[in-house]
């Protein structure tokens, strides 16, 4: 049964160890483990009808104390590298226009939007989407043009 | 289309920015009573802020599930034949009730001691005890090096996160635990250790908003101040009780024991941490 329960709320716990230590994923990793063992260690007393996934969250809290704790050194995330597109300036208008269509219509309107509007709120407001997501989507789309021009300077070269 | 691209490379600080903006939304949902917690929105947010991180869809996380079987196989093929509960009758000390019962308390405040930011009121009773007569098994809570009586642990799954003894005499046993969760008042936890007619009972509460009233029970207005951990507390010593009480954040600790000498309650008090 505890195979189960890991393959189902492993990823999970992980994400949230994670993102209460700064982004460490060796960290996050330990934390998450030791989450489990105590819950191996539980199986017996547990009683099968618990709600085994609020009892996770209060270990994993318990455990990122008791991480913090031991490690108070802990270091906050440093800077997240930013992505910039590439560019080669000989062809560049092509590259941009050509990286551009790989977007849908959905996709390029939501750029536009973000980029154009001055309020992350109002622009999320209009998709019908949280900020947090509104922020996701950019990213993916920054991330996916950001392939797509190296790809072609790599081509080019 | 240019003006885009060019908008797109000319923001430099949109990872982030859409990293600190969900990591407040993450810690303010963190931040909330247990209970009240969105847990699919703080998973919703981990994930995203993974995907931040990773700069793809979530990180795998397969080879930390594989090492986990196999510490989770090896505990179980290095595990020698566990005890079972033991199981022992108790009867509880009925006369205990009925002194706690009938004994006065006192005004902490009357006495003008500026110790503890928790109001202490004039009442009768005390700790309330079951003057049913019922058997009582012996409890095992799961223990570590950090935890040794399973208390933290146990107080954990109640959002509490106290500082534990790390030394209780010998030959007591945990008869009881007991819990109560008052919404937006105060998470409860409690352990009775007994030992022939000694006890030792440690209550934990964790108030949400302003303290609630406590009663230390006394006869003789015996009290004396100390320090817990750098924490000032209230002692009281009488007729073969103990009682000390302090507060830590927002938990309350009072431990109470009955017929234990008072050297032995010192070093408890001395081995908190």
């Amino acid at each position: 049964m505890i195979e189960e329960i890991i393959k189902m709320y492993y990823n999970a716990i992980l994400k949230y160890c994670r993102a209460a230590l700064n982004g460490d994923y060796a960290a996050a990793e330990d934390v998450t483990q030791e989450v489990f063992l105590a819950l191996h260690k539980k199986m017996t007393t547990l009683t099968i009808d618990q709600n085994i996934r609020l009892w996770l969250y209060r270990a994993a809290d318990f455990e990122i104390k008791k991480y913090i704790k031991k490690h108070p050194s802990h270091i906050p995330l440093d800077e997240l590298p930013e992505e910039t597109l590439p560019s080669n300036e000989d062809s560049y208008d092509l590259e941009v226009s050509d990286c551009l269509e790989c977007l849908t219509d959905d996709e390029r309107k939501l750029l536009t939007d973000y980029y154009t509007s001055e309020s992350k709120s109002e622009v999320a407001m209009e998709h019908h989407i949280g900020i947090d997501v509104l922020y996701v989507r950019v990213h993916r789309i920054r991330r996916r043009l950001t392939n797509y021009l190296s790809n072609i300077n790599k081509i080019g070269t | 289309m240019k003006k885009l691209v060019q908008q797109i490379n000319s923001d430099k600080n949109f990872t982030n920015e859409a990293y600190g903006y969900m990591k407040q939304e993450f810690d303010k949902e963190r931040a909330k009573p247990f209970e009240e917690r969105d847990f699919d929105k703080l998973e919703r947010l981990s994930s995203e802020m993974c995907e931040l991180l990773d700069g793809n869809v979530g990180q795998t996380a397969d080879n930390g599930m594989e090492r986990l079987f196999e510490r989770i196989a090896e505990r179980e093929h290095g595990k020698g034949k566990t005890s079972a509960r033991k199981i022992r009758k108790f009867v509880p000390a009925v006369i205990l009730a009925a002194a706690l019962a009938a004994m006065n308390c006192i005004s902490v405040l009357a006495w003008d001691m500026n110790i503890v930011s928790t109001m202490i009121e004039f009442t009768k009773g005390g700790f309330s005890v079951d003057f049913v007569k019922k058997e009582h098994e012996v409890i095992e809570l799961p223990t570590s090096e950090d935890d040794p009586y399973g208390i933290i642990a146990e107080c954990a799954k109640y959002d509490i996160y106290p500082e534990t003894p790390y030394y209780l005499p010998e030959g007591f046993v945990l008869t009881e635990t007991i819990n109560n969760i008052n919404e937006n008042v105060s998470n409860f936890v409690g352990f009775i250790y007994k030992k022939d007619n000694q006890i030792i009972r440690i209550d934990y509460e964790r108030f949400w908003n302003d303290f609630g009233n406590t009663v230390i029970p006394s006869d003789k207005y015996n009290l004396s101040e100390t320090t817990v951990n750098g924490k000032n507390a209230v002692i009281s010593k009488e007729d073969n009780q103990y009682t000390i009480i302090f507060v830590n954040d927002d938990t309350l600790f009072v431990m109470f024991t009955q017929d234990v000498s008072y050297d032995e309650c010192e070093k408890i008090v001395e081995s908190i941490k």
